[in-house]
């Protein structure tokens, strides 16, 4: 970078950044330190006067039960996205990867629903579960199961975890097949050769092989199942029944909004930014460390 | 043998099969239910088989035939609004990183790299996260229902920096040598060679900005209160939000449908643009 | 270890009708180091292969000793093969890319630990066994490749172009390294390539293969001595052989305005191709047949001079390699001399060899 050969001019590189780092500062880092400011910041009941508290903001989330069940929310949700889309992309992956013919007909037809807006997919398959005039309702109650997330914590918890890891199918397919592609084919024979069937190609030789691909994605889905379901939540429970899907993301902006506890809310804005913030790290350092082999 | 396992191959073929079967399953059942008229969906089972209500419902929902209404505004006014907004942030986004990108690559100057991490920071600072002051600011500055409310904060982008910063940095050195023998100043270089060459770099930026833009819920429902300004997205969870009344699922469909066309339409027919595109901005 | 292999009509047709192998017919003595040579995209990798039971064999049947092996798997084939990439597994150590194979048959690990650690003692690999490939020189990848062969002790080895990823230098040491083993072993070999130099020093026997069929099956100096074609002869050889057509009528060779009566009777009248190679043009008196060149270039190799230069009456360019320094500038005229029993005569049509 430094070898780079540059033009010299005093005023043009400040022009040239000007409406990005305005943009930035507006819109980002002013909201954010704002966050900050308003996380040691309490109201009183009536919203007329505010008064600095350091951090008893964060000292009652710590202790607010329910907080600790939207941590848990979270992680149950993350868990179960993460592995239904990986595991389901994964093998789908592996399979397009043997066929002799059609691998990219396959990719075309599992790329598109990284399209769907997550609000999108969460009425699609809410209207499939629909409990009085869904056809999967229908048929869990022919098969003697009562279905109704308006009502059912898990059935509601399983619901969102279902629309949100069917949108992320596409995405990990794709890289679990472009990760598959980049192994190169006289490995696999050498393994053959070896005496390895595929199930055992596929776990010694393979999946090895695919560690790196795989870490990268969990990070990403965890990124995904933390903050960009947002969609999912709010179009189709609202965080319910009884807040048993309300997740992290959620919240801040239901108790914000709805609950206006500006103070709390703020609080659990600087906690996500830390949370974002490690992800971004770990994400980033595994890039340095990507040429592994 | 490796390369001739017909049983292999046939069980790879049915699991892919049933895994796309699985994957389109939803979008089939939306369709279905947006060709059959309230009773019809509203009385037991959503049926399998499209009905004959298809331009009907369409027609309604687009504001082309009268009759039940969800909104006050028809379907074509909140698709213009997402593709404004869309766009909006698309070439906004294009336009600003890459300016900046080319600012702390090609140039020296005081606090490049201070400039350089506070671009970064964006990166840990999603919208959902800071939604509450960052919608005080915005209604501070009144730009609640408009335009530019709905852009403008959205167009920072720490991603679409990287990826111009990384790319710029593999331009060979002779070539901005040579320009400068020939005489190109900076802005000439810029749209006189930087430009072309980032053509396919811009393309595969745009697809994934596009379907990013386009996507957009949380923020467009926040600072419109306006129907006007609605965009179709959010719009459906508007629908949705009926209260006791029963949802009027043979509109909620067709608007579903048309909200996720244009970005799947960008997906299936630039396929390998949206990959290229996938791969460099997560890498 | 010792094994025969045997091909016969073995071909191969892909489903969209291309035939990249033609009824090919090969039986490898037991111990014996085959050779298949060619041009790229002759044939002779899927050949290769199609023995591995990486590709399937369309016509004809495959044994190895007894056993007819067409529709085994690789595995189930006791063959080992080195890959010309090596193909070793980036995530295993190098006693466990050598143990691999063995831990899928079932070895028990005492055995397992023995017969790796002789083997990388035979290789020199001893000091390496616990690093992993990309720690490794492009010549210590190459001996773990053929470990890995080696140490399942098998019925064949194949080899896929071994030497191709190293430099000159390298590759001279492991061709000699490849064929003391070889002999050592005495395990039946089937080894590909497309440098002939490498063909000519390793084979016993040398298959050289043009568009999917064998043009000639023989040991290297039947090969190099007796071409049955004029492309085995121009393959086989380390300057190009040259050709130049001409007519054969009555046992008198006319090439231009030159004419060769020829000492053995060879029965055929008409159009031939006549070659020679560049080694078998001598300067010196005592040659029956006596030809001028114009010289028009000197490549010096210092052992050797390449002369290459024209024939008044003769359209073809020759070349002609001489020991020593030429003694000639381009632009003079050298007399030459030759045997003509070291002529190769193929008829023009049926590109056979004739004589």
């Amino acid at each position: 970078m430094q070898s780079q050969p540059v033009f010299n001019h005093r005023w043009l590189p400040w022009l040239l950044l000007l409406p990005q780092l305005a943009i930035t500062l507006v819109f980002f880092l002013w909201p954010a330190a704002q966050a900050v400011w308003q996380s040691f910041l309490m109201e009183d009941a009536f919203g007329l006067s505010t008064e600095f508290v350091w951090f008893e903001n964060f000292s009652v989330l710590l202790q607010d039960e329910i907080y600790h069940r939207s941590f848990t929310t979270t992680f149950i949700f993350s868990i179960g996205v993460t592995a239904l889309s990986m595991g389901g992309a994964l093998l789908l992956a592996v399979m397009a990867d043997q066929v002799i013919r059609g691998a990219r007909v396959y990719r075309t037809l599992l790329v598109w629903p990284y399209a769907v807006a997550p609000a999108v997919a969460g009425v699609l398959w809410m209207f499939m579960f629909n409990p009085s005039i869904g056809i999967l309702s229908y048929l869990l109650e022919q098969l003697g199961y009562d279905w109704n997330h308006f009502l059912n914590g898990d059935q509601a918890m399983l619901l969102v975890i279902i629309a949100a890891a069917w949108k992320q199918i596409s995405y990990n397919f794709l890289f679990f097949l472009a990760g598959l592609q980049a192994i190169p084919r006289s490995l696999i024979e050498a393994a053959a050769l070896d005496g390895a069937g595929p199930m055992k190609r596929f776990w010694t030789i393979l999946f090895p092989l695919l560690s790196p691909t795989s870490f990268f994605l969990l990070v990403i889905n965890v990124v995904y199942a933390f903050f960009d379901t947002f969609g999912i939540i709010h179009a189709v429970t609202q965080g319910g029944p009884g807040g048993s899907t309300s997740i992290l993301v959620y919240k801040v902006f239901d108790d914000g909004f709805n609950g206006l506890d500006l103070g709390s809310s703020a609080a659990q804005s600087v906690i996500l930014m830390a949370i974002v913030g490690a992800l971004t790290v770990v994400q980033f350092r595994y890039i340095e460390r990507k040429v592994q082999y | 043998m490796i390369e001739n396992r017909p049983l292999l191959n046939l069980i790879s073929h049915l699991t892919l099969c049933l895994g796309v079967l699985v994957v389109a399953f939803p979008i089939w059942i939306a369709f279905v239910a947006s060709t059959h008229a309230p009773e019809a969906l509203n009385s037991g089972t959503v049926p399998l088989w499209p009905g004959d209500r298809f331009l009907l419902n369409y027609a309604m929902a687009l504001g082309l035939e009268t009759g039940q209404k969800t909104l006050n505004v028809n379907l074509i006014s909140m698709l213009g609004n997402s593709l404004v907004m869309a766009l909006g942030i698309t070439i906004g986004k294009l336009l600003i990183s890459m300016l900046a990108a080319y600012a702390i690559v090609f140039f020296r100057f005081r606090f490049r790299m201070l400039s350089f991490w506070l671009i970064f920071i964006t990166l840990m600072l999603p919208v959902e996260v800071r939604i509450m002051p960052t919608f005080e600011v915005v209604a501070d500055l009144g730009m609640l229902n408009s335009y530019s409310g709905l852009i403008l904060p959205l167009i920072a982008s720490a991603t679409a920096t990287f990826l111009f910063r990384q790319f710029f940095l593999t331009v060979p050195h002779e070539l901005i040598e040579a320009a400068r023998m020939d005489g190109a100043g900076p802005i000439r270089f810029f749209i006189d060679i930087l430009l072309p060459l980032s053509r396919t770099n811009l393309a595969a930026l745009f697809v994934i900005m596009f379907i990013y833009g386009w996507n957009q819920y949380l923020w467009p429902l926040l600072i419109t209160t306006d129907e006007h300004y609605y965009t179709v997205v959010m719009s459906i969870q508007r629908m949705l939000s009926v209260g006791d009344a029963e949802v009027a699922w043979h509109l909620v469909m067709p608007s579903t449908l048309m909200a996720m066309l244009p970005p799947v339409l960008v997906v299936i027919l630039m396929q390998r643009l949206f990959i290229k595109g996938l791969v460099e901005t997560e890498k | 270890m010792m094994s025969n292999l045997s091909l016969a009509n073995i071909g191969k047709t892909y489903p969209n009708g291309h035939q990249a192998i033609h009824s090919l017919n090969l039986d490898v003595e037991p111990g014996e180091l085959i050779v298949l040579v060619g041009p790229s995209g002759c044939g002779k990798s899927s050949l290769l292969r199609m023995i591995a039971g990486l590709e399937t064999i369309t016509d004809g049947e495959l044994h190895i000793g007894e056993q007819q092996v067409n529709r085994l798997e690789p595995a189930q084939r006791d063959i080992a093969m080195v890959f010309q990439n090596y193909a070793l597994y980036p995530h295993m150590s190098v006693f466990d890319n050598m143990a691999y194979g063995l831990r899928n048959r079932r070895t028990p690990k005492a055995q397992i630990r023995q017969q790796v650690e002789s083997t990388a003692e035979m290789l020199q690999l001893e000091q390496l066994l616990e690093r992993k490939p990309r720690q490794l020189s492009g010549g210590q990848r190459q001996r773990v490749a053929m470990g890995r062969a080696i140490v399942r002790q098998p019925k064949v080895f194949l080899f896929d172009e071994p030497l191709s990823n190293l430099d000159a230098k390298l590759r001279g040491q492991m061709r000699i390294e490849i064929k003391r083993l070889q002999r050592r072993l005495n395990t039946t070999t089937v080894y590909v390539t497309h440098d002939q130099t490498e063909a000519m020093t390793l084979a016993d026997r040398l298959v050289v293969m043009n568009a999917g069929r064998a043009e000639q099956i023989g040991s290297p100096l039947d090969v190099y001595h007796r071409p049955q074609t004029p492309f085995v002869a121009g393959f086989i050889g380390s300057s190009s052989m040259n050709f130049i057509t001409g007519r054969l009528d009555h046992h008198q060779l006319q090439l231009g305005e030159l004419r060769i009566p020829l000492k053995q009777k060879v029965d055929f009248n008409g159009e031939v191709i006549v070659g020679l190679r560049p080694e078998h043009l001598h300067r010196g008196t005592d040659y029956p047949h006596r030809i001028e060149l114009d010289v028009s270039l000197l490549e010096q190799l210092g052992a050797d001079t390449l002369v290459h230069g024209k024939v008044p009456g003769l359209d073809q360019e020759l070349i002609v390699r001489l020991k020593g320094a030429a003694p000639c500038e381009p632009g003079t005229r050298l007399s030459l001399g030759f045997h003509c029993d070291e002529l190769h005569l193929f008829c023009a049509n049926s590109q056979q060899r004739i004589n």
